[in-house]
């Protein structure tokens, strides 16, 4: 087990690796969320339609799907933001015991932190997951969007 | 307290008394049959006897086993038990003893309970096999690339 860090000065680049999660933990957490939220759409999704069949149906138009389209995407990214910048959790990341944390205060991130993260995680995701990739080499175990939004993610027991 | 009482109190007790004193004469039966089976010409016949006792006794436990699985297999299987089985599930004092079980907050705090620790149980296991698998994707991918592995604890 970790040795529980306990300042953000102890968490740099010589801190103990095996206090920030790895490639599979993360996965598993970001699985679980992708299930939660993905799910909870596709189940309200199904009862507009069920809905809309029963009333004589519903003809979208182009903008109309657009919309729907860009709106699940906000719904998706919401979830993530809410979670990162009120707790540093998404449901996924309390059920693995994990927390994002900015990596200087080790906070949970501002929202317009979360903000960037989620946009650079759905690129890492659209690249073929190569965004992941760096959690494999880097000493702090930081995905590119981990990088680019100067945060981290840590295992719960070893965040002070 | 009353005579019907005494009487009854009485008669226990001396029921009680007599099992007492049987019991220790069936003890001191044993020391000298014991001490008789000993004995150079009274013994040897006397301990075959007792162990052809013995194995009659053996015999008749072993049947009366088998009799009491048998009787009990046939009444489990027999139609009339299906019945009263049937009518005991469906009268009212056993539905409301159901109802009763399924309303009671202990009963579901039992079950949510168990529930949350199965559930619990099984995020840990997940946790425990991603963090290994974790390191080993690391350790893994650093050989590759020919790079340090990372810092144990």
């Amino acid at each position: 087990m970790a040795a529980p860090a306990t300042t953000a000065g102890d968490l740099n680049e010589s801190a103990v690796a095996t206090d920030y999660a790895g490639l599979v933990t993360r996965a598993i957490a970001l699985g679980i969320d992708a299930a939660i939220v993905e799910g909870s759409l596709l189940l309200i999704a199904a009862m507009l339609s069920l809905i809309a069949s029963l009333v004589g149906g519903v003809e979208f138009s182009n903008a109309a799907k657009v919309l729907s389209a860009a709106g699940w995407v906000l719904i998706t990214a919401g979830y993530f933001v809410v979670g990162w910048s009120t707790s540093g959790q998404t449901l996924g990341m309390r059920a693995m015991e994990l927390s994002v944390l900015t990596a200087d205060t080790l906070l949970p991130p501002r929202l317009l932190q979360s903000i960037v993260r989620v946009v650079f995680l759905g690129l890492s995701i659209l690249l073929l997951f190569t965004g992941f990739i760096p959690v494999l080499f880097d000493a702090r175990r930081r995905g590119a969007h981990d990088m680019v939004a100067r945060t981290v993610v840590l295992r719960a027991d070893a965040v002070p | 307290m009353s005579r019907r009482s005494d009487a009854a109190d009485l008669a226990i007790g001396l029921g009680v008394f007599g099992l007492r004193v049987g019991g220790a004469a069936a003890r001191v039966a044993m020391v000298s049959a014991e001490l008789t089976m000993r004995v150079p010409v009274v013994g040897p016949p006397l301990r075959s006897a007792t162990e052809h006792i013995a194995a009659d006794g053996r015999r008749a436990r072993v049947e009366a086993e088998r009799w009491i699985e048998r009787t009990a297999s046939d009444a489990v299987e027999s139609q009339v038990a299906i019945e009263v089985t049937d009518s005991v599930l469906q009268s009212a004092a056993v539905q409301h003893a159901i109802d009763h079980l399924a309303a009671s907050p202990e009963l579901r705090k039992a079950i949510t309970d168990q529930s949350m620790g199965m559930a619990q149980q099984t995020m840990e296991g997940v946790r425990r096999r991603g963090e290994a698998l974790d390191d080993s994707a690391e350790r893994t991918a650093r050989r590759w690339l020919r790079r340090q592995p990372p810092q144990a604890t």
